[in-house]
């Protein structure tokens, strides 16, 4: 795979390096935004691996600009802990995932992982299922359009569920989709969102299928 | 009463008070001994016209009977002015209706004399005539002067103490009005926030506070430097901190790869526990100076609690994995107010620390819950099923820097002071209690319900 790597800091981006490439990973690694936006329009990465805190801007500017022109490459953050602010403006702003500074180098392969096995197969055009659309390029969802903000979560939840519109699609396939962690952590938080998601858009958007799931749209067989 | 208004007032009406009294007392004294003289020049002039009015042969004569006043007139004796003429110093031979029987003044010497007559204090006075055979005796009941006397006292008093009243009242405006400014000021510091450093106006103060308030001022502003340089020395330490640390663990991790001998991995291992240990410290550190900086003064807004848990409680989850432990979240839309950075250091030292006592394999469990009580509000409990705290360690692990004895978890003591702390900027009050399944530790953050939302 092939990953770019934004980091301003060069120890750190020699070990990270280093470390990716011992998992049979190629990287190119640019030190600031202006160098990561040229390169990303003419190469085609597996993900970008971005640091928020970079000399001349904030990674965030290069996040934003990718979305603005459809790039839909995954974008793992990296970001301080303490920061949290930073970390939901950046999933706001359309990265897939985040990853905390210092990082152990086995949970930034897990999640280099995850979010490219989940960017596969994604759709970038604008799903629409009767009065609402979701735009996943600008991160945008409109009911009848009048957009409606949601959380990050919220917002991930309703993808999963319109990009498999008909289908059933599992609390486990949302977990997945939603926060691509390794299954320590459990929690009602899907139903949580699933609630919320209701409230905003409308009762009977979604519909439960008891034991199994969540689905959007009528059923296909 | 350590007020400077009370000192004033009571200073100022005290002291008028207590001259007013002294001039009064001085003003009676001379007017009593005036109003004496008076009386007693009065008496002397009646005892000597009554003796030179007198025909010659009164002392030969005998005691004549009165004349009767005519019918419409009445005597009543108010005046209460007696006297007697006496002859050769034994028989009166005239005498004021009403005047005792006995004389006025028994040893008939010329002057004056206070005497008791008629269980009564008089003031008697006594004139001889040339040839020292007749002998006039004037006298006046004492009680006449003083019951006067009483009467415009009182009356003087009356009127100084309205006056006093009145006096005190202006005094108190003029007190008031003086010290408005020092009020205005007062009350604008005590409306400050805590760490605000922005100058205290100084427009309209008089000249004797002015210094104070406008010293006040540039120590303020030398304080506000200070501070905005300790805050960026905090952000480019946090920034120069992390990024080697981070470094130092991958790098670390890169070489653990590579190794090839136990020994190697072993030492390795341990280099790795230790960059993180420091990592953390760093990082507490840092969250406690942030907060001390109160750089998080701004920034308050409407969160989805639930939200930010799932986030923070994230960063959780390899380490637990490693450790075999699980975390369970069980959440409620729950909103409050807040600030996300803030909320975000209480939750991740809330985990930290429940993840570390509940050990290997242990169970911690969030939860984020509106309470149905009158107050609506919110309640954010992480509870662990470890050994938990002893109840007389409770109270005080909230304490920076303190340790629960015979832990050996190695804590840095700071985590949870933090928690305190925030939660003490977010109105919030924390309680402690047991944990999961009767054991363990639980504690329970409770936020108050946000206003309602505008729309």
């Amino acid at each position: 795979m092939h990953i770019l790597l934004v980091e301003d800091d060069a120890m750190l981006a020699d070990a990270v390096r280093a470390g990716l490439q011992q998992n049979e990973w190629t990287v190119d690694w640019v030190k600031d935004v202006d160098a990561a936006k040229l390169v990303l329009i003419d190469h085609q990465y597996a993900a970008v691996l971005l640091d928020l805190g970079l000399p001349g801007g904030s990674g965030l500017a290069v996040l934003e600009t990718m979305r603005t022109r459809y790039d839909a490459t995954p974008v793992l953050i990296v970001t301080a802990r303490d920061n949290l602010s930073d970390r939901i403006r950046g999933l706001d702003a359309g990265a897939d995932d985040y990853i905390v500074k210092p990082f152990q180098l086995d949970e930034l392969y897990a999640r280099l992982r995850a979010v490219v096995r989940r960017s596969q197969g994604r759709v970038s055009p604008v799903l629409t299922y009767r009065d609402i659309t979701v735009d996943p390029g600008r991160r945008v969802v409109t009911r009848d359009g009048e957009r409606v903000l949601l959380g990050v979560h919220e917002y991930r939840t309703l993808l999963a569920l319109m990009e498999r519109q008909g289908w059933i699609v599992t609390r486990d396939q949302l977990e997945d989709s939603v926060y691509g962690g390794d299954g320590t952590i459990e929690s009602n938080t899907i139903a949580v969102y699933i609630h919320q998601l209701r409230r905003k858009l409308g009762e009977d958007l979604i519909a439960t299928e008891h034991g199994y799931g969540y689905r959007i749209g009528e059923p296909r067989r | 009463m350590n007020s400077l208004r009370f000192r004033l007032i009571a200073g100022l009406f005290l002291a008028i008070a207590a001259f007013w009294g002294t001039w009064y007392a001085v003003q009676l004294t001379q007017v009593t001994r005036e109003q004496t003289d008076l009386r007693d020049k009065g008496m002397q002039e009646v005892a000597k016209q009554i003796l030179l009015s007198l025909n010659r042969s009164i002392a030969e004569s005998p005691v004549q009977a009165t004349l009767a006043l005519p019918a419409y007139a009445s005597f009543t004796g108010e005046e209460k002015l007696s006297f007697q003429v006496w002859a050769e110093g034994h028989h009166t031979v005239l005498r004021s209706p009403g005047s005792p029987m006995e004389a006025l003044k028994p040893d008939f010497l010329d002057g004056f004399a206070d005497r008791r007559v008629r269980d009564e204090d008089w003031r008697v006075f006594a004139i001889s005539d040339s040839t020292g055979r007749v002998n006039v005796q004037v006298g006046k009941p004492k009680s006449y002067l003083l019951a006067e006397q009483q009467r415009k006292r009182d009356a003087s008093l009356i009127y100084m103490i309205v006056l006093l009243a009145l006096l005190s009242g202006v005094i108190w405006i003029v007190v008031r009005w003086s010290l408005k400014p020092i009020v205005a000021v007062q009350a604008a510091i005590r409306e400050r926030n805590a760490l605000d450093l922005k100058p205290i106006p100084a427009g309209g103060l008089p000249d004797e506070v002015r210094p104070l308030v406008e010293s006040f001022n540039r120590l303020l502003g030398r304080l506000d430097e200070t501070i905005q340089g300790e805050r960026r020395f905090i952000a480019d330490a946090a920034h120069e901190l992390r990024t080697p640390l981070a470094a130092l663990l991958a790098q670390t991790q890169v070489a653990l790869r590579s190794a090839v001998t136990d020994e190697e991995k072993t030492s390795l291992r341990r280099l790795v526990a230790g960059v993180e240990r420091s990592a953390r410290l760093s990082e507490q550190l840092l969250d406690m100076a942030r907060l001390d900086a109160d750089k998080y003064a701004n920034g308050h807004g409407r969160i989805d609690l639930y939200d930010l848990l799932v986030v923070v409680i994230r960063d959780f989850e390899t380490a637990a994995n490693q450790k075999r432990q699980l975390i369970s979240l069980d959440t409620e839309p729950c909103v409050i107010v807040g600030h996300v950075d803030e909320l975000g250091i209480l939750i991740r030292n809330l985990m930290d620390n429940a993840l570390r006592y509940a050990g290997e394999g242990g169970h911690v469990a969030v939860s984020c819950k509106c309470l149905q009580d009158s107050k609506g509000r919110v309640c954010l409990r992480v509870a662990d099923d470890g050994p938990g705290v002893p109840e007389s360690e409770r109270g005080r692990i909230f304490d920076r820097f303190y340790r629960v004895p015979g832990n050996g978890e190695r804590g840095s003591g700071i985590g949870l002071s933090l928690v305190a702390r925030i939660a003490q900027l977010h109105g919030a009050t924390i309680e402690v209690g047991e944990g999961l399944d009767g054991r363990g530790f639980g504690i329970d953050v409770r936020f108050p319900a946000p206003p309602p939302e505008v729309a």
